[in-house]
């Protein structure tokens, strides 16, 4: 079970703060961070050897989630989590495309964004518990 | 002219009966066996096939999903001299047309038979006319094409649908399929996961909320249900809805408007629902976990999608079609397979289906770099371990007995509930006992340690007679 963050490098505080509040929620969790788009489109074309990988793409501008949209055929079949620039209908509507597990905003407090990943890893650790029960990889 | 084969072991119902339709314009073959049948059903294109029950190596009602997957998938009619419900419960699960008892006059036999015409030239002129956008899927097979034709029609249409199978088959990209082909595509595809979310997060998600809802509700928040409006709401694995939930969601399906959470007006969304579950939802509705009047609200339309292991055919281009992807996106060659490692693969059983096969290919491709060609030796041990273990399985099978090719099947009636097979054993055996002795009554009393009372109340009970 890993992390893959993406809040880029130039980002609003709140990024820094964000990703500050993920290191210090998921200690137990490996998380990978990327800062650039080059960067993280080149580790999306990689093979990953988890078995489960959930995303967390922070965008605090619509010119980010625009750049991110770019990737989109990369983050196929990925579990998304986004926290979005805004809610206005046209930000929302682009945040589908995605088919993110959860979405935010911002602006928001991430108690949620964090309950969620919470149970997600969680699921995760049911999940290879019993496929190792079965005698699965 | 349609083709129609017969499968029956008695000469007599096979002649008359070949005569009938014969006499109807139709090509009609016989089969006295139900090897001798699957053989002809598997080489040779038949539009219905007419099964009998009980015949010398097998039963007809295990071999019904053997024929319907057949290439031309006919529409199978079964016969049957002594009728069951549990047999007549079966065939309809299996997806069979009609259940006739031989008995009946040939009247019967004509109706259902041009009953079961008239169905299927329907169905194949439909699929010839809607040909739909299939998406990332990639299938051939027969099963797949017949997801294909429920994803078409469930398209042109605004009812619920339930896409149900095991972990990994390719449930969510189904649902984009019928959202891509239906009138709400112009319009988003909004998933709802219904295992991602803590319980107390999910309604106002799903409805939204207003500004002082709540602790932490400092703003107005728009819901799943509202962005969906005009397009569709994708809830995956909707068997873990909770139960608090689940009646104010029917509400909102059923009325199409709701209440935000902390709000006094409700609001409307014209939305569809397309749901998604590998759980069994009749039996969370047995055991009181899923509320029943929201599972036939959602069961409107159910697509079940077979697993990998069913799919052998489709696992080879699935895998070229993956190779070919990463290596665009990964902007490098592409692998190729050798006979051995494609052999293998198509061997697995792949637990983790699709979505197994394609994680397992991205490893094998970066394992032998881009542009290799692909051996056994690539495969992960555990896929090969296993393996092994089947071929030996399969050699020792060979010496000792022939193979089975309806064990799956049979698999399943062992999932019935104990009463019920321990009925269907009784019955069994008391029938192997009359059919050994000749329906001699003393000797069967002999072989068995049953009474002669007992044993004819049993026959009675069963409704067995002697033979």
């Amino acid at each position: 079970m890993k992390l893959i963050l993406f809040v880029h490098q130039n980002a609003s505080s709140k990024g820094t703060t964000f990703r500050k509040l993920i290191k210090q929620n998921f200690k137990g969790l490996e998380i990978e961070t990327f800062q650039t788009f080059n960067g993280f489109k080149t580790r999306l074309k990689q093979v990953s050897l988890y078995d489960q990988e959930i995303f967390v793409l922070f965008t605090d501008s619509k010119d980010r989630l625009k750049e991110l949209t770019s990737l989109i055929d990369l983050l196929e079949g990925k579990r998304i989590l986004l926290i979005l620039p805004d809610d206005s209908n046209a930000t929302t509507s682009v945040a589908h495309h995605f088919f993110p597990r959860y979405f935010t905003y911002v602006n928001d407090t991430y108690d949620d964004l964090c309950a969620v990943l919470i149970k997600m890893t969680q699921q995760e650790k049911k999940i290879k518990i019993v496929s190792n029960n079965n005698g699965g990889n | 002219m349609s083709k129609i084969l017969i499968i029956d072991d008695d000469h007599q119902v096979c002649r008359t009966l070949g005569k009938i339709f014969t006499r109807m314009d139709h090509m009609v073959e016989l089969s006295l066996t139900l090897k001798e049948g699957i053989d002809k059903v598997s080489t040779d294109d038949f539009d219905i096939v007419f099964l009998d029950v009980k015949l010398p190596d097998g039963n007809g009602l295990n071999a019904i999903k053997h024929i319907r997957g057949c290439s031309t998938a006919p529409e199978v009619i079964i016969m049957t001299g002594e009728g069951s419900s549990d047999g007549a419960e079966l065939a309809m699960r299996s997806k069979a047309w009609d259940y006739i008892q031989k008995g009946g006059s040939h009247t019967e036999f004509k109706l259902s038979l041009a009953r079961a015409l008239e169905y299927r030239e329907q169905k194949l002129s439909k699929i010839q006319n809607m040909p739909i956008n299939k998406g990332a899927i990639i299938g051939q097979c027969r099963q797949i094409l017949n997801c294909f034709d429920q994803v078409s029609s469930a398209a042109c249409n605004d009812l619920p649908v339930l896409i149900t199978g095991e972990t990994g088959t390719g449930k969510e990209l189904f649902s984009r399929a019928i959202h891509n082909n239906s009138k709400q595509s112009q319009s988003d595809f909004v998933v709802l996961d219904c295992t991602s979310l803590p319980e107390y997060l999910v309604e106002s998600t799903l409805f939204g909320h207003i500004k002082g809802a709540f602790t932490g509700a400092d703003s107005d928040k728009i819901g799943l249900i509202k962005m969906a409006d005009k397009g569709t709401l994708f809830l995956d694995e909707v068997g873990e809805l909770p139960m608090g939930m689940q009646k104010k969601f029917l509400r909102a399906l059923q009325e199409k408007r709701f209440r935000p959470v902390g709000s006094k007006k409700e609001i409307n969304s014209d939305f569809r629902l397309i749901s998604a579950t590998h759980c069994d939802l009749t039996e969370m509705v047995d055991k009181n976990q899923f509320r029943e009047d929201l599972f036939f609200r959602l069961f409107s339309i159910n697509i079940h999608l077979p697993p990998l292991r069913d799919r052998e055919k489709d696992i080879q281009s699935i895998a070229l079609s993956r190779m070919e992807q990463k290596s665009d996106l990964a902007e490098k060659n592409t692998c190729t397979m050798s006979q051995d490692f494609l052999e293998e693969i198509q061997m697995y059983e792949w637990p983790g289906n699709v979505r197994e096969l394609i994680n397992t290919i991205d490893l094998v491709c970066s394992k032998a770099g881009y542009g290799s060609k692909l051996f056994p030796h690539h495969l992960p041990e555990h896929i090969r371990a296993s393996n092994i273990k089947k071929k030996f399985k399969t050699l020792k099978n060979k010496h000792t007995q022939p193979p089975d090719p309806f064990a799956k099947e049979k698999m399943h009636q062992s999932k019935l509930p104990f009463k019920d097979h321990l009925e269907k054993t009784k019955s069994a055996y008391l029938q192997d006992l009359l059919s050994g002795t000749k329906g001699n009554i003393k000797e069967s009393c002999k072989i068995s340690g049953l009474s002669r009372s007992q044993l004819y109340r049993l026959m009675q009970q069963y409704d067995l007679k002697g033979i």
